[in-house]
């Protein structure tokens, strides 16, 4: 079983795209949704969902008010300023779940034990059914943290499920960035698969994200999206890519087929005779390929 | 457009004031309406009033401002943040060209990029970095002859950063979040703390953009310290612009609490609206007044327009599909500069963030 993980640094390069037809064209694979702030998969993949379970992912502080003495304790330990002061309530203190990293400090330190501190639902995950295979998702709730944990979470069912029906294939569809989803999204998997644009900035991103994966010492592949945009920008970054060890492994053109598919909630390779769907199956082969040769 | 005109408004402001007044002459309608729209009073005989700026439309195309004469900045106080679900939709495009229509409004701006992971606007400001600095969080440092290893320490970590094992204490620093729990739960006082570095900032100019950014460190998972450094740099008295990054989590909120302003950056397919949804439901909880502007616009396409009806949420501006601006991107460049036929996107959109943060 091999665990492929989509990635870009920079957002908006395609990789729900590129994933959802990897997919696809994978056949007996599991599929995982790890951007879990922002998750879109679910747009062109239809899950039906089979299994529903809350996320929890810390613990959340919060003052009982017949209990509170107004002693300004909490208001001083707090450093994350999550300790709001309002001398014109009572009691005079509250506590900002948004600011409250869930370190629990003023609940331990509170002299009257007058702070609750409990597990808080962060989210919600998901097990669902597809007509490619099953896939793990989730919805990180509404400004809530810890969105590494549930990424992990959703990775871990999903290998999980891919060990029970004895899949070859985990598809990945990664956040961007480089921070903390991102790491949690690909530290052990066998291979990054990462979406570049032909951009000044999608050249500057791939630099970082390539890193981190030399950092984590993850086998990375290219491919370079949308490369017709900047023909010139796309042969630097593959030029770049390749000086630091990294396969590129094909270009996918620029077509408007990918919005309409969007639009039609599909992957692009459900649209099999156009060229960018071929593109997409030449990503494909050649990533298995590359797979295949490093088990060897 | 102008060029020769432009030349001169930046070589001689007097020069351009007279050019202007010829303008206004022919214009008044319309610059007493643009005026209106920004709460500024316009004299027709004189091009300066009150120390107020004299603002007019060109009769070539885009709009065209004037400094006062002496170029003193206008000050203002306003915090902005260009921040979108979905990545890529355009919030540096938006964010790097609103800054340059701040400054050629007669503004003093500042350029915040917040997306510390993956920085870009200095791609396009090309700033001159002036000042750089490490920013670090604290993490424990365990003096081991005090230590009674009774595990207080790590009992109180919520974040498996802290451990007493077999009469030692293991501490894992990029697990820590600083909370400073267990220095306050050792007994003994066998715990101090030491800073450690999660990424830069960097400070400079653009011209006359004051320009901030942090960069965090690779393989670094602690974001927010840095983010919440770039925020609190950069000069008061200005229009900040908060470049922030995508998602709807601990980063993005980082970025735009306490602003007095959102822009919601998006593009009218199922994922730009689907994260876009996601985006205002987190701004909501926030509280922060903001709107929607949708890049990659086009006139036949109103999947944007109609989210933005049915979530009755303003829709400021839109930036039209055009190569012309993705080509600028790819390179590099300004659409400010690169595309001047979309100066007045942007100058619109200016007038319009600061009417509507005003209310």
């Amino acid at each position: 079983m091999k665990e492929i993980v989509v990635v870009s640094g920079k957002g908006g390069t395609g990789k729900t795209s590129v994933a959802a037809s990897l997919v696809v064209l994978a056949k007996r694979s599991v599929v995982a949704d790890c951007d879990v702030d922002a998750a879109d998969l679910h747009l062109v993949l239809e899950p039906r969902i089979k299994k529903t379970e809350d996320f929890t992912g810390g613990k959340s502080a919060s003052i009982v008010p017949g209990r509170c003495s107004n002693c300004g304790k909490c208001y001083e330990i707090c450093r994350f300023n999550a300790v709001i002061k309002d001398e014109s309530k009572q009691p005079a203190y509250f506590i900002d779940h948004i600011a409250c990293e869930g370190c629990g400090v003023c609940s331990c330190f509170c002299p009257e034990k007058a702070i609750d501190f409990k597990p808080s639902v962060n989210g919600r995950w998901f097990i669902s059914d597809t007509r490619y295979g099953p896939m793990v998702h989730a919805r990180l709730g509404i400004a809530q943290e810890n969105s590494g944990k549930l990424v992990s979470l959703v990775r871990n069912q999903a290998r999980m499920l891919a060990e029970k029906d004895n899949l070859s294939y985990i598809i990945v569809d990664g956040p961007p960035g480089i921070g903390c989803p991102v790491i949690s999204s690909i530290t052990g998997a066998d291979a990054v698969l990462i979406v570049a644009e032909p951009t000044v900035s999608g050249a500057h991103d791939l630099e970082r994200v390539a890193e981190l994966a030399g950092h984590f010492k993850i086998p990375a592949f290219l491919c370079v999206n949308k490369y017709d945009l900047n023909p010139e920008v796309a042969e630097n970054i593959e030029e770049k890519a390749r000086a630091g060890g990294i396969a590129v492994i094909g270009r996918i053109r620029y077509d408007r087929t990918v919005t309409e598919a969007q639009i039609k909630g599909l992957p692009v390779v459900a649209f099999p005779d156009t060229a960018v769907a071929e593109d997409m199956r030449t990503v494909w082969e050649n990533l298995e390929k590359k797979l295949n040769l490093n088990k060897q | 457009m102008a060029p020769a005109k432009d030349k001169a408004a930046a070589k001689d402001k007097d020069k351009a004031a007279d050019t202007v007044a010829g303008v206004v002459a022919g214009e008044s309608g319309k610059v007493k309406d643009v005026a209106a729209r920004v709460g500024v009073t316009v004299s027709f005989t004189k091009y300066q009033n009150g120390g107020g700026n004299v603002l007019c439309r060109d009769l070539m195309g885009p709009v065209h401002w004037v400094y006062p004469s002496g170029g003193n900045k206008m000050t203002i106080n306003l915090t902005v943040a260009v921040a979108s679900g979905k990545g890529g939709t355009g919030k540096t495009t938006v964010s790097v060209n609103l800054a340059c229509a701040a400054v050629a409004a007669g503004y003093k701006a500042a350029y915040l990029d917040s997306d510390v992971e993956e920085p870009n606007g200095h791609l396009f400001l090309k700033p001159r970095i002036s000042r750089r600095y490490p920013v670090s969080v604290p993490v424990p440092v365990i003096d081991a002859e005090k230590c009674i290893a009774c595990s207080s320490c790590g009992e109180i970590c919520q974040y498996s950063a802290i451990l007493c094992i077999n009469k030692n204490v293991l501490t894992f620093e990029k697990m820590c979040h600083g909370c400073g729990g267990c220095q306050l739960a050792c007994p003994v006082a066998a715990i101090a703390e030491k800073g450690r570095k999660i990424g830069i900032v960097e400070e400079g100019v653009a011209g006359e953009i004051s320009f901030v950014h942090g960069k965090l460190n690779i393989g670094e998972a602690m974001s927010t310290p840095l983010i919440k450094a770039v925020r609190s740099a950069g000069p008061d008295n200005s229009l900040r612009i908060v470049d922030a990054p995508p998602g709807t989590s601990c980063p993005v909120i980082t970025a735009i609490k306490g602003v007095d302003f959102v822009i919601l950056v998006t593009e009218p397919t199922p994922f730009g609206l689907n994260d876009l949804g996601l985006a205002l439901d987190m701004i909501k909880e926030l509280g922060i007044p903001h709107a929607v502007v949708v890049n990659r616009s086009n006139p036949y396409n109103s999947l944007a327009r109609d989210f933005c009806r049915e979530r009755e949420v303003k829709l400021l501006a839109e930036i039209p599909d055009d190569r012309r601006i993705a080509e600028a991107y790819s390179r590099g460049e300004l659409a400010f500069s690169a595309a001047p036929a979309y100066r007045g996107v942007f100058e619109d959109l200016l007038i319009s963030i600061e009417k509507e943060a005003r209310r």
